[in-house]
């Protein structure tokens, strides 16, 4: 039922492409950035249209993603929609203040161009992102350039949505997405419009009603803003299927689901987990394994933060074994998603076999025969 | 410019009573001073004690919109504040309030980046020459044979200097000033207001709680430091130079009170030998002599 009233446009584009494409259409007033690999086309191709007059916005140039992200908070409570984005080293850098929009809760919309952490390597993993998984952010992992352009909409609008009100991430693997192109459908600026209303501040810094934001907080007040960012996350969880049923039902695509499930879920018996673009991947492999006579279903985690554990839970109910790869790891223990999904098996009492591996570290190739492999291991 | 005292407190309730502020406090008296001369200002605060004394949430004894930042973030949210009000068509002053330690030391690049780009931004750094929020720490701003509690025999470097940092950015103004002298700060700052770009105001902030000095003489403080050649007022327009009237008079050395007038009255400086004074001496009289040249 897709209501669109204005024909898309299709373009070749590359992930950041598509992010720069996405970030105009929603018009932001300030955009500060620091340039960092594999992030650097998207405010190349942000800052030439502010250049050029495409996009009428204030682009800061500042000296650090640590400032990138310090003019980013005083412009998003200057009371005007606000963007960023970085990778990596970019993102450890200004981490003292990823966390200060997240827990004091500062609509930015950010994308994380995912890329190996130290020593030095520019290929993709997931460390980065992982790392700020507990900063107050909402994530999002795209699994191609299309939905790295339909969730960077969405981003905007579940940020500023007023029982939300925080900072979203939304990840995208380096190089595979941010500098690989491919075909991406681009809707109407009249329809996003429609989507996106002009930015409405929940609160700003303006002289006629003075208040101090972030001041010196006692144990008492600090519980109680834990207490709302935590309600903030729980009202996430039901807005965020509304923006995207909203998007699917507006645009003709994405899905309204946090997770997405590809291939029959009710005739499995394994579920492969990974995310983004090792989520897709793992779409190519179930081909493979059904030659083989193994039904495998791929979910995917399109939303990591707030964790969908209902909707994982109702999908690894219907399968006798799960394989959760993960692209990351919390030294000391494991991959960051195989944690948290064995939790969740565990606190609904699902007694599943349950595997876990970690690859594609520091931009490693994994592909769908590797992925096929090792889901025969476990059959 | 003609302004008299009782004109400062036109708006007496920019900082409220209640704060946190220790008896004599020198940053109290140039924030009252330098927010009251201001419209519509937008305050940024990284870490310092101007963060701390404000009251604890959800309190606030500052009567105008804070933003109280991380230590490091204060001119690039300014930056942000000021694009962005400037976007949706409000006149507003965006004031950058840090201590020393945010401005000499670990604020250096949001505030170079910013006035690098001429942000409009007035960035005003009370200065008490130490860490004072966390309890007397030595900073860049910190003068040699000061003793604070990471130098406890007396600090062997000399104090850095701001002021010529910023004139490396040809800025559009900077001014020196002094709670000593509040009607000179509250010119300077009217002056600044009405100046669009990055203006920087380095104002001596006298701290009787980490200096070891009276909390009654805080403002004598301040004026002994200019009448010794301590701390010299001038303004920069331009790249150009101006020592203020009462630092103008104090140029020639002889016409200085004796330095050891000003650090007798605290604590910081008394094991100083008449040797560490006189490297003080010369530091200071090398500062001036480097100001100088800029006139």
């Amino acid at each position: 039922m897709v209501q669109t009233l204005e024909k898309q446009k299709i373009e070749l584009l590359t992930g950041n492409e598509s992010v720069a494409t996405a970030v105009k259409l929603a018009r932001p007033q300030v955009i500060a950035a620091y340039p960092i690999t594999p992030q650097t086309t998207i405010v190349e191709t942000l800052s030439r249209m502010v250049a050029e007059g495409e996009l009428d916005c204030d682009y800061v140039n500042v000296e650090s993603e640590h400032s990138a992200m310090g003019a980013a908070i005083g412009a998003s409570l200057s009371g005007v929609r606000t963007f960023t984005a970085t990778s990596a080293h970019g993102l450890l850098y200004m981490g003292e203040l990823v966390w200060w929009a997240g827990v004091t809760r500062i609509p930015i919309v950010m994308p994380v161009v995912n890329r190996s952490l130290n020593p030095w390597n520019i290929w993709p993993d997931h460390q980065d992102s992982m790392t700020f998984r507990d900063a107050g952010w909402i994530q999002f992992y795209a699994k191609n350039n299309q939905e790295v352009l339909d969730l960077t909409l969405c981003a905007f609008k579940i940020a500023e949505h007023h029982k939300i009100w925080m900072p979203v991430m939304v990840c995208l693997d380096g190089f595979i997405l941010s500098h690989t192109s491919a075909q991406v459908s681009i809707p109407s600026q009249k329809d996003v419009d429609d989507f996106l209303p002009p930015f409405k501040p929940l609160a700003m810094l303006d002289p006629k009603d003075p208040f101090a934001h972030g001041s010196l907080t006692d144990s008492q007040g600090i519980w109680e803003q834990r207490m709302s960012l935590i309600d903030g996350f729980e009202n996430s969880r039901v807005i965020i299927p509304k923006v995207f049923a909203e998007f699917t039902e507006k645009f003709g695509r994405l899905g309204k689901d946090m997770i997405e499930i590809t291939g029959d879920i009710n005739n499995a018996d394994v579920a492969i987990m990974a995310l983004g673009t090792l989520g897709e991947e793992a779409e190519q492999a179930l081909e493979v394994l059904n030659e083989k006579g193994i039904k495998a279903v791929v979910v995917r985690l399109r939303v990591f933060r707030p964790f969908p554990k209902k909707e994982l839970i109702t999908a690894l109910k219907k399968v006798s074994k799960v394989l959760v790869i993960d692209r990351a790891v919390s030294f000391g223990n494991a991959g960051q998603m195989a944690i948290e999904v064995q939790t969740e098996l565990y606190a609904n009492k699902i007694e599943i076999e349950f595997h876990q591996i970690i690859r594609g570290l520091g931009g490693m190739d994994v592909t769908y025969m590797e992925i096929a492999a090792e889901v025969e291991k476990i059959m | 410019m003609s302004i008299k005292i009782p004109q400062l407190l036109d708006r007496p309730d920019v900082l409220l009573r209640g704060n946190f502020a220790c008896a004599g406090c020198g940053l109290s008296i140039a924030y009252r001073t330098t927010i009251s001369a201001l419209e519509n200002p937008i305050v940024v605060i990284p870490a310092c004690c101007a963060s701390v004394i404000q009251s604890l949430h959800p309190n606030v004894t500052y009567n105008v919109p804070t933003l109280n930042i991380a230590f490091a973030a204060h001119a690039s949210a300014a930056s942000g504040i000021s694009r962005g009000k400037k976007r949706r068509g409000e006149k507003v002053t965006t004031v950058v309030w840090t201590g020393d330690g945010g401005t000499y030391d670990i604020g250096v690049s949001t505030w170079s980046g910013a006035a690098e780009r001429n942000e409009d931004i007035l960035h005003c750094c009370y200065d008490n020459g130490f860490y004072s929020n966390t309890g007397a720490q030595r900073s860049g701003a910190t003068p040699r044979g000061a003793v604070t509690t990471t130098t406890p025999t007396g600090k062997t470097e000399k104090r850095k200097s701001i002021a010529r940092i910023m004139m490396a950015h040809d800025i559009p103004y900077i001014a020196t000033a002094s709670v000593g002298y509040p009607r000179d700060l509250y010119t300077k700052v009217k002056k600044a207001s009405q100046i669009e770009g990055y203006r920087f105001i380095l104002i001596d902030a006298p701290c009787p709680t980490g200096w070891n000095s009276d909390p009654a003489i805080t403002r004598e403080l301040g004026r002994l430091a200019v009448q010794t050649g301590y701390f010299p007022l001038f303004e920069v327009e331009n790249g150009k130079l101006t020592f203020s009237r009462r630092s103008e008079r104090v140029r020639d050395p002889e016409r200085r009170k004796p330095l050891e007038e000003y650090l007798s009255k605290q604590g910081r400086f008394k094991q100083m030998t008449s040797d560490d004074i006189e490297a003080l001496s010369k530091d200071l009289q090398r500062e001036w002599d480097l100001l100088a040249r800029f006139e």
